[in-house]
């Protein structure tokens, strides 16, 4: 049976139903025991099972990412949680080095199930040590599955994919979308982890998006329709693996292509995007393949700059207008999604 | 020793009105650190010149527990760093004063919060001024919270090897991490002997009272050892407010109402 949840919700049943599922799975990092629950995404996992399969670590990141590792490969399935990417880093040669090739390494005899749940996005203000993504980043390593569920129906089969998953899967989720509500199926199931996916059809215009970028998109969406432009949107979802059937198909309908990315845009998912699109839809496409996403600095802290570093849905639309030589669309009385304005959902 | 006294009570004051004003603020790392703080910048053992914030040869100053910036704010903003106006804009839409030290305010060094960076840095500017033949002191303060990152160890280690005999770590061992007890979270002891294990001369004093921590810098003044300095310093987080003393709900809340009252009232200074 399916019901309205948030998000954050979302996440917990996923963590919930395979805890009870699988006695494997436990979970564990900074914080995610203590009074806030990492957002309330861990809430009543201490209590249903207990310190030994839910506890907070110390500030050692290295050494947490090791132990996912080693539990891993001893037969557990860790969920590893960082409240915020920027401090998984520290982590980062566990994951290139060691759990990206474990697998390679041993001739394919050892799976290395683990999933590390890592939590991106803004509040306002949170400068450049507390709002990356790097989801390009970990892609680029060869061996780790990325996901970035935007939906709260993702939120959860995706979760519940990667935890069933034999391979790691860094799982990326944004703290705007924590409150987004969305239909949710009440019993375990799974989404897969490599397919985009069509989030609004159109026949004008392919907007390929990520995470957050995926409200901004839809957003965008809904008011160019009132000039007339039927945009179509793609949650990318799935970084690595990515395949870009789904997207090929649409762009081969539109003839063109924007990506609207929720990191830097130079070596970024977007880069990616377009030069698949340019290989499969050559003869197809109208217009350049074009990329927004953050400029090349780290992330300001005023936020008047915050709001010029991060595309949204109103550069998405003025992109859109010069592709298209539109009129410019009145604007006003449109609201738009800020730190203040949460998205509720649906999509 | 009771004119430190006296301005440890008035920082405190300070940091209490202000996390209560801007509505955000660590408090009880910033109470548990201030009598180390005033001690160093009001104590005679810091060279530094309010009106030459860049001076090539002051002291250097790393602070590691970013989070208590705030009271490093006041002790700036008194000694003429910045002005009181400026530093009452803490919090707030526009200020250049946020949550955590940022090397753009006169005076603070470097940017600092992301915790496990300080000592590193701290040992290369230790290092720097040894090469320069430089008598530049740097002294790091660190949480003992932070003490879990990897990384502090790995420049414990080099200084130690390096015989980095100009730096001193003092680490504000209030026993407490953001939601948990060091000692039940992970446990840090036999603290003090992994430092000496790693080479350095370790003192282990009451943070909280001036007579130690200024016999501690002092002797961190006259040492003709090798050995870089570990000057470890018991405290209470929250030390000054009894409600909020190693009470683990003041890593961050925000005094108001009646708390608020009773913190004033505490914090009330008497001859």
């Amino acid at each position: 049976m399916s019901r309205s949840i948030t998000y954050r919700d979302a996440i917990n049943e996923a963590i919930l139903q395979e805890m009870k599922r699988d006695e494997r799975v436990f979970v564990y990092g900074i914080d995610v025991a203590d009074h806030k629950r990492i957002f309330g995404s861990t809430r009543g996992l201490v209590e249903t099972f207990g310190p030994e399969r839910c506890f907070s670590t110390p500030l050692s990141e290295d050494a947490l990412t090791g132990m996912a590792l080693g539990a891993a490969v001893n037969g557990l399935r860790p969920i590893l949680v960082h409240m915020r990417v920027d401090f998984m880093l520290l982590g980062m040669n566990q994951i290139a080095n060691m759990i990206s090739s474990f697998r390679y390494g041993s001739g394919g005899l050892v799976n290395v199930p683990l999933v590390i749940r890592a939590v991106i996005g803004r509040g306002w203000g949170q400068s450049y040590q507390h709002s990356k993504t790097m989801h390009a980043s970990f892609a680029h390593i060869p061996g780790i599955k990325v996901v970035m569920p935007a939906t709260p129906y993702d939120a959860k089969g995706m979760l519940i994919s990667a935890i069933r998953d034999d391979n790691p899967v860094i799982f990326i989720e944004h703290r705007w979308l924590y409150d987004a509500y969305g239909e949710v199926p009440e019993e375990p199931y799974t989404e897969p982890l490599s397919q985009a996916k069509v989030l609004r059809s159109g026949k004008d215009i392919t907007i390929v998006a990520t995470s957050w970028m995926n409200v901004e998109a839809v957003k965008a969406a809904e008011v160019l329709s009132k000039a007339g432009i039927s945009a179509e949107v793609i949650d990318a979802r799935s970084i690595s693996p990515f395949d870009e059937t789904v997207i090929v198909d649409s762009v081969k309908k539109t003839g063109h292509c924007i990506v609207i990315d929720d990191d830097w845009i130079h070596c970024g998912f977007g880069a990616e995007v377009a030069a698949r699109v340019s290989e499969q839809c050559f003869g197809n496409l109208k217009s350049p393949v074009e990329r927004m996403g953050y400029a090349a600095t780290p992330c300001p802290c005023a936020r008047p700059l915050e709001n010029l570093f991060y595309p949204n849905a109103v550069s998405l639309i003025k992109k859109i207008e010069n592709k298209f030589d539109l009129e410019p669309i009145d604007l006003t009385g449109e609201d738009f999604y800020s730190y203040e304005k949460k998205f509720r959902g649906p999509f | 020793m009771i004119h430190l006294e006296k301005k440890a009570n008035w920082v405190r004051n300070q940091v209490l009105e202000m996390t209560a004003s801007a509505k955000k603020g660590h408090i009880g790392g910033a109470f548990s650190a201030i009598d180390v703080l005033v001690a160093l910048y009001y104590g005679g053992f810091l060279r530094f010149n309010p009106s030459e914030p860049a001076w090539e040869d002051r002291d250097r100053f790393i602070l590691s527990k970013g989070h208590s910036t705030l009271a490093l704010y006041v002790i700036l903003a008194d000694l003429g760093f910045t002005s009181w106006d400026a530093f009452k804009t803490y919090g707030q839409n526009g200020s250049f004063l946020g949550a955590h030290p940022d090397h753009a305010i006169p005076g603070i060094e470097v940017d600092s919060g992301s915790l496990g960076n300080g000592l590193g840095m701290g040992a290369g500017m230790a290092l720097a001024a040894k090469m320069d033949q430089k008598p530049v002191r740097t002294v790091v303060l660190l949480g003992d919270g932070e003490c879990y990152e990897g990384a502090i160890w790995e420049a414990v280690m080099f200084a130690g090897h390096h015989g980095l005999n100009n730096l001193i770590a003092i680490v504000d061992r209030n026993g407490q991490c953001v939601t948990d007890y060091t000692e039940d979270c992970n446990r840090l002891e036999p603290f003090t002997a992994k430092w000496e294990a790693c080479g350095w001369e370790v003192l282990s004093i009451d943070g909280h009272s001036f007579a130690e921590i200024g016999q501690a810098l002092d002797h961190g003044r006259n040492r003709s050892t090798q050995r870089p300095l570990l000057i470890n310093a018991k405290t209470i987080k929250g030390k000054g407010v009894s409600f909020m003393e190693g009470a683990l709900e003041w890593h961050h809340s925000v005094p108001n109402g009646e708390k608020l009252v009773r913190a004033r009232r505490e914090l009330t200074w008497t001859e």
